[in-house]
């Protein structure tokens, strides 16, 4: 089963993109900070990260920049942003990020785009 | 001295040492009655913060079951009696309707009609309307907010009558959430318009527009003839952002417009919809101008102008200001592939500073 970790602040927002994966057939972890974010992501290895640019104690760049860092497995990254932050996007994806939804985005959409990058 | 002394002795007088049994008795009683009433203020709180944290958990389990239900059946199946229990509470419903328009703002496609459905489904329109209906202006505005990110279509026409009101918040609500509703036919508001459109007012207005498909805006002549001054100033900038060229002949009255303000965005505006005689109309208005718009003028040029604007902003070089030199330097260089040779020669000739070609080379180095 696809291993899909998802860093969101809002929890709200966590929940229904997590519902939404498990019903679509992925394995989802969640977190609530960058901190945990990075944590997770070592101990799991998933194979797709979607997170937020703005989180509590580690940033979303960071979290993108460590991801690439991981050499066992190619893991794709999926960003979060809101409109406004094309300099943030920018710089995700001079990091390595594969991918970006801006909010509001739609469920479907988001699907559509980690399927595109499992490809 | 005397008088202290006299206090002194009053005040001994007065005071007995069973006195201070009363005194320590009543001090301690109002520490515990401050220590009791603050225990139960931080116990309320205490309670009511795990009261919404408990209610928040059941509605973002509920909303986010929601959104990905597809039938109305799997829709009231997912509300549950938990859910419907803490919403007696108006503190609840308040924290019901801030969840479901936090959702909105960042979900979107169908999952919104959903979001909308347990809006309606658990009558949480009421409140909003209460807010509305209040006569305290922040309740209003924001019943405003909730009515329009709940897309109450049926409040529409309620909700226009107030994009005029005195009030400056409950105006701009209801104009963002007119357009909310309606996209660029919710400008109609401009028509009627009495009030003042502050600078803030009119960035929320235009970003809000951005998000919908741009039509032609058929009653802007009529707004950029407006004898309300901000509304002038908002069409020119509608003018400019979505380029409505066959509002040139307006935007150039505008330049006799005595306020500085309008003829500098109507400068602007008339640059975005350049046609072929536009730089010819800035330059006749050169001459009337005031600093901070000749300065403008000059860099529009530098946009829109070509060969035959040369002689115009070589006479500009002559201009005591050093601004307004570097301006015309800058245009030159731009309206033609030999700009720098024009220039060189125009400072040889003319006693130029030659510091105003280099900090220009320099800028195209850089």
């Amino acid at each position: 089963m696809v291993k899909i970790l998802l860093v969101e602040d809002n929890i709200l927002i966590q929940k229904t993109v997590q519902l939404k994966l498990k019903k679509e057939g992925f394995e989802v972890i969640c977190c609530n900070d960058g901190k945990d974010g990075l944590e997770k992501l070592s101990s799991e290895l998933p194979d797709v990260v979607l997170t937020d640019m703005m989180l509590p104690y580690v940033s979303g760049l960071e979290i993108v920049s460590a991801v690439k860092t991981i050499k066992e497995k190619e893991i794709k990254v999926i960003v979060f942003s809101t409109m406004g932050q094309e300099n943030i996007i920018e710089e995700a994806f001079k990091l390595g990020a594969d991918d970006y939804v801006t909010k509001p985005f739609s469920l479907t959409e988001l699907t559509i785009r980690i399927r595109k990058q499992l490809k | 001295m005397v008088l202290l002394t006299f206090s002194k002795k009053s005040f001994f007088h007065f005071i007995q040492p069973s006195h201070l049994y009363i005194a320590t008795l009543a001090f301690l009683a109002v520490t515990f009655l401050m220590v009791l009433a603050l225990y139960t203020y931080l116990y309320i709180q205490k309670r009511r913060f795990f009261r919404n944290k408990l209610m928040t958990q059941a509605l973002d389990d509920c909303i986010g079951a929601l959104l990905i239900e597809r039938t109305q059946d799997d829709l009231e199946k997912n509300v549950t009696p938990q859910l419907l229990k803490y919403l007696k509470k108006p503190i609840s419903r308040q924290l019901a309707i801030d969840q479901l328009i936090n959702t909105r703002k960042n979900i979107s496609g169908e999952a919104i009609n959903n979001v909308i459905w347990l809006y309606n489904y658990l009558n949480l329109k009421e409140d909003s309307l209460k807010k509305f209906q209040s006569n305290v202006w922040y309740k209003k505005a924001r019943g405003i907010y909730e009515l329009y990110m709940m897309n109450q279509r049926d409040m529409l026409l309620k909700i226009f009558k107030r994009t005029n009101s005195q009030n400056e918040y409950i105006r701009m609500e209801a104009q963002i959430a007119i357009i909310g509703f309606s996209g660029f036919e919710g400008l109609v508001f401009l028509n009627t318009l009495t009030y003042s459109l502050t600078e803030w007012h009119q960035i929320k207005l235009l970003e809000q527009l951005s998000t919908f498909n741009q039509v032609h805006l058929e009653k802007l002549p009529k707004w950029l003839q407006s004898s309300n001054k901000s509304v002038v100033m908002f069409a020119l900038k509608l003018a400019d952002v979505y380029q409505q060229i066959f509002v040139h002949d307006e935007v150039t009255e505008c330049l006799k417009d005595e306020n500085e303000k309008i003829r500098l965005q109507a400068i602007k505006t008339l640059s975005r919809i350049a046609v072929d005689n536009t730089p010819q109309i800035l330059q006749d208005q050169y001459d009337n101008e005031e600093y901070a718009t000749k300065l403008e003028i000059l860099r529009q040029l530098a946009i829109i102008g070509s060969e035959e604007d040369i002689p115009f902003l070589l006479e500009k070089l002559n201009e005591s200001d050093d601004n307004l030199k570097l301006e015309a330097t800058r245009a030159i260089m731009k309206c033609s592939s030999n700009g720098e040779e024009i220039v060189e020669k125009k400072i040889e000739n003319d006693n130029i500073p030659v510091s105003i070609l280099k900090q220009v080379k320099y800028e195209q180095v850089r």
